[in-house]
């Protein structure tokens, strides 16, 4: 614009009044003005914070302690603590001392699976000469007090055959047959037993009765019926219509799950009351029926891996478990946790643990789990208890 | 137009127009760091009320309503931009006292269209935007400012 509006000499005087001049460019100055930095946070507020990260890492820490002592007091993920089997012939061999009429055999030892996969035997063979013979079944009352066992020579009758309950806490051994003379086994057997060769024993909830299959001979397929006896041995009764295998004991004691026979493509499974009563058919080629702690499911083993049914035949099997048919072709025969959240079988080179709906399928042992004549159903017991070998030869020792 | 696009533009004017703003915050206010403060005020404004901008005007002059206001707030209490007779920061010399006089004697618009059209050397539009009038009026302001400043200059001479 032109300046002709201005007057000179007050330009001039302006100018020595107000001199111009060249400031210093801070631009950062004025939008630190817009922007403000942020405050500083005060320390108390500072300390507050600290004090609150230092609770919240500790109550991640807790819960941390917390969930892996869950874990491991369950058994954690697909660990079976609590998981017992038979070992046929597991190392390290008990030093064999042959005493005269016995020889040295495979070690007959129950063996529990501890969380790092490892087995530790709960119980050996007390006798010397390790002559114990198979041990074809084994079952933990529900409380973990009753350890239940059948066993029976790999070449004839042995003094050590038949039925054994054993007590973990007084130590106590009662074996059926009581012991006697070997040439009379077959007579004591059959007169306290109802067989030679009873198998397939299985506690009742309530710990006051146990259920065992007769069989006539060690590798009968069939079966000569189901008992019933009392945990003390003093009263037993045989189970009418229900001429099979593997009895599995409802929740409620009422009523016995049982296979008629031992492979799945010529057995079935059936539900029967105690009393002979309501025999019916849950599910066709399948066998040793496990009956689940909460009574709603039956679990057996099919000619393709494990299914599942409810008491009154309704199959049931989650997709999950039936897909790993292909994986777990030829399990063994199934046994519910405590829990009843996982089944475990004796499979293919090793004992298998897998969630009842069939995800996680994982072997957690190598130990076979597999008896001179078969698979042996693996037994859990809710609180993992261990039968020290010496108390269970002290045991022998007194009785004989 | 959304207000931060209008930043780029405020922050050319005040790279190039710094020292305009400055010497028009040093007679408003009196004192050279109260005007440079209030200069960095006045552009902190401006970004800040970006949005109020309505195109209807240069941006220039809008900006300079923003210094002027800011300087006008830092003004010393007193009434008028009267220096300190031994401060060298702001007026600089003693001769011209009778102008500052005449200066601070003269009412606001007034004073503040000299200060902008001699210090800041801006049009009659931007000076109408910066002081809030109408652009006609800005040409009698000056005149009569001059009558009134014309009056002491001569005194002066005489």
């Amino acid at each position: 614009m032109s300046r002709a509006d201005l007057l000179p000499e007050l330009t001039e005087r302006l100018d020595r009044l107000v001199p111009p001049e060249a400031p210093t460019l801070d631009w950062d100055d004025v939008l630190r003005r817009v922007v403000p930095a942020p405050a500083p946070v005060p320390r108390r507020t500072r300390r507050r914070y600290r004090l609150l990260l230092v609770a919240v890492a500790l109550l991640l820490l807790l819960a941390g302690i917390a969930t892996g002592t869950y874990f491991a007091l369950r058994g954690g993920g697909n660990k079976a603590h609590g998981l017992t089997i038979f070992t046929g012939d597991p190392a390290p061999y008990a030093p064999c001392n042959p005493q005269p009429g016995f020889g040295c055999g495979p070690l007959s030892a129950i063996g529990a699976v501890q969380p790092n996969g490892r087995l530790k035997i709960v119980w050996r063979c007390p006798h010397p000469g390790n002559t114990c013979g198979n041990i074809s079944s084994i079952a933990w009352s529900r409380d973990g007090r009753g350890l239940a066992f059948t066993t029976y020579g790999f070449a004839g009758p042995g003094y050590y055959d038949g039925l054994h309950i054993i007590d973990t806490v007084t130590h106590s051994d009662l074996q059926l047959p009581r012991r006697g003379p070997a040439d009379s086994y077959t007579e004591r057997a059959t007169r306290e037993l109802g067989c030679a060769f009873p198998n397939d024993v299985a506690w009742s909830a309530d710990g006051r009765r146990l259920a065992y299959a007769c069989r006539p001979e060690p590798f009968a397929t069939s079966a000569v019926g189901i008992f019933v006896i009392s945990a003390d041995g003093s009263r037993r009764v045989a189970v009418p219509a229900a001429n099979g295998r593997f009895p599995s004991w409802s929740p409620d004691g009422t009523r016995l799950a049982f296979a008629t026979g031992t492979g799945p493509a010529h057995s079935s499974v059936y539900v029967v009351n105690l009393g002979g009563s309501g025999r019916m058919l849950v599910a066709h080629r399948g066998t040793a029926p496990a009956w689940s702690p909460d009574g709603k499911t039956i679990a057996y083993r099919a000619r393709c891996g494990l299914r599942l049914v409810t008491p009154t035949g309704g199959d049931v099997t989650p997709p999950a478990l039936a897909a790993e048919c292909g994986e777990i072709h030829d399990p063994g025969f199934p046994a519910w946790s405590p829990d009843g959240t996982r089944l475990a079988f004796a499979g293919p080179g090793g004992v298998y643990v897998v969630t009842a709906h069939g995800g996680r399928l994982a072997r957690v042992t190598r130990e076979s789990g597999r008896g001179v004549f078969g698979p042996v159903r693996p037994a859990w017991t809710p609180t993992p208890r261990f039968v020290h070998s010496h108390e269970a030869y002290a045991t022998h020792q007194r009785c004989c | 137009m959304a207000p931060h696009a209008l930043w780029p533009r405020i922050e050319a004017i005040y790279r190039s127009e710094l020292a305009r703003f400055v010497r028009v915050a040093r007679a408003i206010t009196g004192d050279r760091e109260t005007a440079l403060e209030a200069v960095q005020e006045g552009f902190a404004d401006a970004l800040r009320n970006a949005s109020q901008w309505k195109g209807s005007g240069p941006l220039e002059g809008w900006v300079w309503r923003c210094v002027i206001n800011r300087a006008r707030k830092a003004r010393p209490v007193r009434a008028t931009p009267l220096p300190d007779e031994h401060e060298t920061n702001g007026w600089v010399s003693d001769p011209d006292a009778e102008l500052r006089t005449h200066l601070a004697a003269l009412p606001e618009r007034q004073r503040l269209v000299v200060f902008l059209r001699y210090f800041a050397d801006l049009d009659y539009r931007e000076i109408a935007t910066a002081v809030g009038i109408e652009v006609g009026t800005v040409g009698a302001t000056l005149s009569a400012a001059h009558a009134k400043l014309r009056t002491a200059l001569e005194e002066v001479s005489a």
